[in-house]
Order: C-alpha cells, then structure tokens, then sequence
C-alpha cells in the first residue's frame, strides 16, 4: 500500500522554491508554504516589477560586467542607501544569491578559502574519519543525524526519490561515495557543515546550523555558501554566539525578546509572562535560525532579504510583529497550553508574506528600543571573530598512482572558478594528491553503512533503509488531510 | 471543531534524553500507530529545536482508566549545548519520557543528570518514565534490561524497553504514563489547581478555541 501512494507523492508538484506542494495546499490555494503568494507572483503587472527590479539590482551589482559579483566592501561604498531600501522591497529571486554573497563575502578583507582551495578539500573532508570521541566526531555524527531532517520537503535536500532517481543522481556524483542514499543537496549540506566544523572548532556544529547551510545552499554554489556560512556565525550583527556553548545569545536574544513585549506590548506581555511562557520556550528557532524553520518561505526570503542589510534587529521586528498580530487570539483566553500550540503552529493569517512584511514596515518598534532591550539584558557587544586560515584535512595516504582525481572533485562551473581567482595557483599544484580511486570506495562502504543506521533509525516506519526516502514521501502525502493549521492542535 | 472538547484532561508530557536516542521517533511511532488520520505532518521531521508540540485528541483505544485524555506532547532537542534552554520546558510537566539507547551507554550514563534536571525542574508529582529505547537491535545491546531496571527501582521510576522501529511497548509507555497520572489526581496528591500540575480539566479550560478561523477540522482520530 505505502508502494502506490509514494509513487503518487513523487511525481508531485513542487513550488517556485522546490517545496513539496502539499495535496492539502495545493487545494487550498494560497494557502501553503512557498505557494502562498502564486496568484500574484503570475499577473503581467507582478512579473513586469520583478524584471524592472532586477535590472536595477544587475545594475546595481554590476553583474553585466563583473560576473562574480561584488565584494561588500565594494557593495558598502555604493549607495549603501539604495541599497538598503531595495533589500527592503525584496531581492528578486534570481539576484539573491549574488545580493547576499556581495553583503557576506569580502573576499578581499577577510581570509576566506579560494575555490580552488576549497574544490581541492571537499572530498578530504567527505572521507575524514576523526577519532572517536573527539568533538569533532561528535559534530560529525550530529551532522549525519540531522541531514535527513533539515528540509526534507525540499527537492533538492531530501532523500532520492527513486531508484531510477538516485542513479541519475548518482552519475552527477560518481565520485560520491553516498551518491547512491543521499542526493546532491544532503552531500553538499554534508560537506558544508563538515568543513566548517573542522575548521572552527568552536562553536563546532550545533543543531539548526543546516538550516542555514540549506538555505545558503538553495541560492549559492556550495564554495560561496561555504563562504557565506562562516560569514554569518562569525559576524555580531548575524549569528556570533548564537550557537556558542549554552546558547548565549539565544538566551539573550529570547529574554529580550520579553522585555520588549512587555514594554511595548504591555497587555500580552504581562499576559504571557503571567502563564510563565517565556519567549525562550517558544521563540528559540526565530533566533536561531532566523525563521528559516518557521515560516512560509516567502516570508523566510523577504526577512533574510532585511537580516543581511539591518542584521539582527531585524529578527526583533519580525518576532515582535508576530506575536502582535496574534494578540486577539493569545489575549481569547488564559490556556498556556493553547498559547504554546498556538505559537509553535503559526497560522498563516500571521505568517504569510502579505501580512507578516506590511506589518514588519509598519511596525512600531524602533531599532533604539531593541538596543534598549538588548542592554537591559546584559548584552555586550562582541567583535566579529576573524576568519581563521583554511587548514584542510591532510589529504589520505595515497595508494600508488595518483590517479584522475580532479574530474572526482565537486562539479565547479567556469563562473565561479573565475570569481575565486587570487591564490588559485598556488593550491593547483596540490591536486595530484587526491584520493586514488580504491581509496574512495572502501570509505565508501564504511559511510554508506553508517548511513543506513542512522536513516533507520530514525524513519522507524521504514522496513528497509534502501528506501528511505518513500516512507518520507508517504508520510508527506499522507499528511494531505491535515494542514497544520491550529484547528487540528487545540 | 467537534473534537476539540472530546476530552476530560489534558496532559504536558516532555521527551528527554540525550541526542539519537530515537525521541521524536518514538512520538512518531506514537502518533502514527493508532491514528487513522495522519497526525504528523512534514514539520515533523524538523529538528526539535524548540519543542514540537503536538497535541493528540484521545482515540478510542486510548481511554486511560476510562478517561479521555488528550496528550500535549513536547519534543526536545537532545544536543548537550541546548540543556540550559531547554530547562525552561519541563515547567509544568505532568509526564516526562526520560529516553536512553540501549545500545549506547553513554546515553545510559548520563541518564542520571537528565534526572536530575526532571526532579528539579518539575514538580513532585510528575511521572517519570525511563525508556529504553531500541530494543529491536538486541544484538548491539550495551544496557541489560536488569540493570536498568535496577536503576528504575532506585529511582522510583516506571521502565519499560521499546523498539520505536517496530512499535513495541511504545504506547505502552505513553499510555502507562497517563495512567499513572490520573491515578495521582485519584488519590489526590496531583493537585490540579497548581500551576505546575501539567494537567488540565476540560471545565478548566473552557475558553474560547483559538482556532475559530481554521476549516472546521476533528482532531487526528
């Protein structure tokens, strides 16, 4: 039975975004992760401003000369103004990528690795085995637990679909060792967290992590949003401390958070602060992950659209405004219970792009006041931590002859080679060292089994791991009768 | 809405224990067993970041001593740095599924500190089960059932192993929860109009639904 309708649920439809469009979503139309806003993204008058915009943004970027974007130091001393307020308006999709990189990356200022630094390492990191007990293969086995579960309604991160599926995949990946039970997205998600891991020992990694890494993957090549990633851990105005032993600025962040509803929202601040529900218990993921696990992805991409430009605050003024527009529901009653359901389970009245981003212009909440609440919570300010140098994995010991290594490596269009350039030289000459062939496969039997396990375990209503990915899919067209909407959770 | 009132008590369960231990996919297990309608959608196979709260309206298997008894269910993230969050969840627990592996007795020895942490941090009436988890893989078992066992009587705790992958004992656990549970508001020493009691009386809770704006929706069974 769960063999007919997995095969339904694969030929499903999937959004602009590569989101599972759900049965239930798809019936209930605009009413549905990612495709919340399809009548409007399709009128002439819509697509007309999205062109408009992103000549402007080519322009502005000046993507038509420079194919590698701009460096955001380059980006800062253009019109950082016009800048903003485009952000503000919202990145056309196809810019977005390059609009974010410009802000993060300045591969001028800072000590990030080369493309060619980082092509030549993937696969290193790919087949580390760090010693048991370490922190790293702690960091290492947490990665692999939650590949899995970090987007699995996206196309590009959850399991092959099918074995025809995962052989086409496979070819694009020959080289991959897991090409066979992971897709592309779930092997770079992999290698992304792993060398970051690797290369900042603190904070390591931490759960919620992928969630950043997946959606930097979705709008960057996997060297970029490498780059991307520790510009954002790194960097006080993003994600510095948030994962951090303890979880310093979450806790910051979320005791904020409080202070500010109940200054500024005084009724349903004292409301939920009576019943004990602090924002800490619901709220940590808005943080931590800046809504990326939270809201419909519309809204996710006009909020990051504001956080690359304005940083944290911007978190502020979108938590803020959601739990103010769920005031009449959260003040209906004195149930902790159902305000918990209620804030954990959005309903899109509040989440969705139209709502949620009016509400964010007009907020009344002032950059001033979330630095008021910040300090009245012990917040000091902290520098942005350098980038450390890339120190690669030592490459394995080598078996004999050296082999066509370079086709294995991480498929690398001609764009992006170009844009890594300085230092790319130097690493060349280090290639020749990669991993024979033979060397590959016998990590490969090692990883796939470990795979197994874990895929396993954690899907237990798989009977075979072989297929994990179809009891993923039946559980997401099975789910079509529920929408998670609050009805289903009071 | 028609099932929203279908009940006598609500009841704040929290699932703990370290990370891999197969947590949410005893909930799942859980949810999915008995449930003709799919409860779990998509979101559940999210890391559990901040609790997963779901909410189960009783099935008709699911009378507890002929009760009626809907579960609000908290799922936790296992990873060691988010402790000192998670801490601010246990608040009000009536239940707490203190979830180890049996294959890993790493997960076994800290076993003591996420005690500790259920002790303090709920209140002296919260039923606290041990489970161990994954007894289908017998063969890499690296806790023995007597010893944990032990550990459950000096404690005070209830213990059962289940096997989230196969399904057994897993309602079990839940359910032999919720028993206990109404057995402490029985005897009394459950007091109800604590804040912290973790339960809800249907009288009580007797607000206006939150969700009047959703399609007219039963819960999941």
């Amino acid at each position: 039975m769960p063999e007919a309708e997995t095969t339904a649920a694969i030929a499903e439809e999937v959004d602009a975004f590569g989101f599972t469009i759900r049965p239930d979503e798809a019936a209930a139309a605009g009413q549905g992760k990612g495709s919340g806003k399809r009548d409007r993204r399709h009128t002439k008058k819509h697509l007309q401003t999205v062109r408009q915009r992103e000549i402007k943004w080519r322009k502005m970027l000046d993507l038509n000369n420079f194919r590698g974007g701009q460096s955001r130091a380059q980006v800062e001393g253009l019109q950082h103004e016009k800048f903003r307020s485009r952000s503000f308006k919202g990145i056309p999709d196809s810019i977005r990528g390059e609009a974010w990189r410009a802000q993060l990356v300045d591969m001028d200022a800072e000590q990030y690795p080369t493309d060619a630094e980082l092509n030549d390492a993937w696969e290193r990191f790919e087949d580390l085995m760090p010693a048991e007990d370490t922190p790293l293969y702690s960091s290492f086995e947490v990665i692999d637990k939650d590949l899995h579960r970090t987007f699995p309604n996206h196309e590009y991160f959850r399991l092959a679909a099918l074995p025809e599926q995962a052989a086409l995949q496979g070819q694009a990946h020959s080289s991959n060792p897991n090409a066979k039970t992971i897709i592309s997205g779930q092997v770079e998600m992999r290698g992304l967290l792993r060398a970051f891991a690797h290369q900042h020992p603190v904070p390591g990694y931490c759960q919620g992590m992928g969630m950043i890494a997946g959606l930097l993957l979705m709008y960057a090549l996997r060297n970029d949003a490498y780059r991307m990633f520790c510009s954002l851990i790194r960097k006080e105005k993003y994600l510095l401390d948030m994962f951090a032993e303890g979880l310093p600025r979450v806790q910051l962040f979320t005791g904020a958070l409080d202070w500010l509803l109940q200054k500024k929202l005084p009724d349903v601040g004292d409301h939920l602060m009576g019943e004990g529900l602090m924002a800490v218990i619901y709220g940590v993921d808005w943080f931590m992950c800046n809504f990326a696990k939270t809201l419909p992805w519309t809204t996710v991409l006009r909020i990051w659209d504001r956080y690359l430009v304005d940083g944290y605050y911007v978190s502020f003024v979108a938590a803020f405004e959601i739990v103010r527009l769920l005031r009449p529901q959260l003040l209906a009653s004195n149930d902790m219970q159902q305000h918990m359901t209620l804030l954990r389970n959005l309903p899109i009245e509040v989440t969705s792009e139209s709502v949620l981003i009016p509400a964010m212009d007009k907020s009344k909440l002032r950059y001033e006041d979330v630095a008021a609440a910040l300090e009245a919570n012990g917040y000091k300010p902290m520098p942005d931590l350098p980038e450390p140098r890339f120190k690669p994995p030592k490459p394995a010991p080598t078996i004999v002859q050296a082999a066509s290594a370079p086709t294995q490596a991480e498929p690398v269009t001609s764009a992006e080679a170009d844009a890594g350039a300085p230092g790319a030289p130097v690493r060349v000459a280090v290639q020749p060292t990669s991993d024979s062939p033979k060397h590959v496969a016998a990590a490969s039997d090692e990883n796939q089994g470990l795979r197994v396990v874990d895929v396993d375990d954690a899907l237990p209503g798989t009977a075979s791991a072989l297929q994990p990915a179809r009891s993923t899919e039946s559980i997401i067209s099975k789910s079509e009768s529920l929408d998670l909407g609050p009805s289903d959770w009071v | 809405m028609a099932g929203a009132y279908n009940y006598t008590y609500i009841f704040k369960y929290i699932i703990i224990g370290d990370m891999g231990v197969g947590k949410s996919c005893l909930l799942h297990q859980f949810t999915e067993q008995k449930c003709t309608r799919r409860s779990l959608s998509p979101h559940s196979w999210l890391i559990a970041l901040t609790p997963l709260v779901l909410s189960l309206e009783p099935a008709s298997s699911r009378h507890v001593c002929g009760q009626k008894i809907k579960l609000q269910i908290w799922d936790t993230a296992g990873q060691e740095r988010f402790r000192a969050v998670t801490r601010s969840y246990y608040r009000g627990a009536a239940g707490a599924l203190l979830v180890y592996d049996i294959c890993r007795r790493s997960t076994y020895n800290h076993l003591q500190s996420w005690l500790n942490d259920a002790r303090n941090l709920t209140n002296p009436n919260t039923v606290i089960f041990l489970i161990g988890n994954k007894s289908d893989l017998e063969a890499q078992r690296d806790v023995t059932t007597e010893e944990a066992k032990q550990f459950a009587d000096e404690n005070n705790l209830i213990f059962l192993e289940t096997s989230a992958k196969t399904g057994a004992n897993v309602e079990d656990a839940f359910l032999e929860t919720a028993k206990q549970i109404y057995q402490n508001i029985q005897d009394g020493s459950l007091d109800l109009n604590a804040a912290e009691s973790g339960v809800q009386q249907k009288s009580q809770s007797g607000s206006v639904p939150l969700s009047e704006k959703a399609p007219g929706k039963s819960g999941c069974c």
